[in-house]
């Protein structure tokens, strides 16, 4: 449905940016109807209500007359782009850090009293909420003993990270295991982007992505789990693993959020 | 060469071409090891700021020439190779 559906021009337009729907938190009640969303439901079954909100915005101002006006295309363009696209990673890591932020179990001196169970089940409901910033669906996490150099993957259905860190009480590896949620759930976040329906506003990236999957040996067979070590790569040399667009892509996003997290020992 | 990449790593003509394109460039200490390995003899290993052949393949499930190829990028650029390293996969 294209914007053309806002039959109330500039009111209408204004009324839909204010919706509920288009937060990227996960607890809002609807107000254009009563349904309340589970995190894993969101990323496709929002849409149709989002669609819904703008046929009852479109139908209460049905037979009145479009005047398009500069404030009315400036606040149109806003919508497409909430519609279609996730907030910057600037922004993402501002959201992941206030939601950080108020779960106080995540915080290193709670953290270190809790079970590896405990943290693994906090580890999970934290990544759902990163989900639903980067509209995307919610990974399972759990975490499982890994050779000396893997902190963790993403398998395409799950984020795996290493026990050595969940189970650690240094905070050394506590920052380590926040590093890596962060790495693998921007994997899934480029997954969905390549896989699902792209959300990533930045061409460079989407393109990078892209090419990543078409050049890189991402097509076929044994590399159907592209951010494993897969077999593609075991043969060639690290270098070639670690400098893959969607790589550094992770590195650097992981590194903002903890950066913008400011994680603290006590 | 390309033909022994082939058999022994049970890949493609493109893969053991690419693969041997970047074994070409490795310095001579390393060429010893790959001669042993490629004409099925027994290797000495090497240890490069602490990693060696059998640690790359052990700790970051590396075959032989990717591990080969990475001893080779932390001989030849040291901080940035274990750096990389120490990140680990994820």
């Amino acid at each position: 449905m294209g914007l053309e559906h806002f039959g109330g021009g500039e009111e209408a337009a204004r009324s839909f940016l204010e919706s509920p729907y288009l937060e990227g938190t996960d607890d809002n009640e609807g107000q254009l109807t009563e349904r309340k969303f589970e995190d894993s439901e969101r990323e496709q079954d929002e849409l149709p209500y989002i669609f819904a909100a703008k046929e009852k915005s479109a139908d209460s101002h049905a037979g009145s007359e479009i005047t398009h006006t500069p404030a009315l295309d400036s606040l149109l363009e806003k919508i497409k782009e909430k519609e279609d696209f996730a907030p910057s990673m600037e922004q993402q890591a501002e959201k992941i850090k206030d939601v950080y932020d108020s779960i106080p179990e995540l915080q290193f001196d709670k953290w270190k009293t809790l079970d590896i169970e405990k943290r693994t089940k906090l580890l999970e409901s934290f990544e759902e909420k990163i989900a639903g910033i980067e509209k995307r669906k919610p990974m399972p996490v759990r975490c499982e003993t890994t050779r000396a150099g893997v902190m963790g993957y993403n398998n395409g259905y799950e984020l795996v990270i290493s026990e050595r860190l969940v189970g650690s009480d240094q905070f050394n590896d506590y920052k380590e295991m926040l590093d890596t949620l962060f790495h693998e759930g921007r994997h899934s976040y480029q997954n969905h982007n390549l896989y699902i329906g792209r959300t990533e506003k930045s061409d460079e990236l989407f393109q990078s992505w892209m090419a990543n999957r078409k050049k890189l040996g991402y097509t076929s067979g044994t590399a159907s789990f592209p951010f494993n070590l897969s077999e593609s790569f075991r043969e060639k040399s690290y270098y070639k693993y670690y400098t893959q667009p969607v790589e550094v892509d992770a590195r650097l996003f992981a590194e903002t959020v903890v950066n913008k997290i400011d994680l603290k020992e006590r | 060469m390309k033909e022994k990449i082939c058999r022994k790593l049970n890949c493609s003509d493109e893969e053991a071409e690419e693969i041997c394109r970047d074994l070409d460039c490795i310095d001579p200490q390393f060429r010893k090891l790959l001669d042993c390995w490629c004409n099925d003899v027994e290797y000495t290993d090497v240890d490069i700021h602490g990693f060696t052949i059998e640690s790359l393949m052990n700790d970051y499930d590396l075959g032989f020439t990717g591990a080969l190829l990475t001893m080779d990028w932390i001989y030849k650029e040291p901080d940035n190779a274990i750096k990389a390293l120490k990140y680990g996969i994820r």
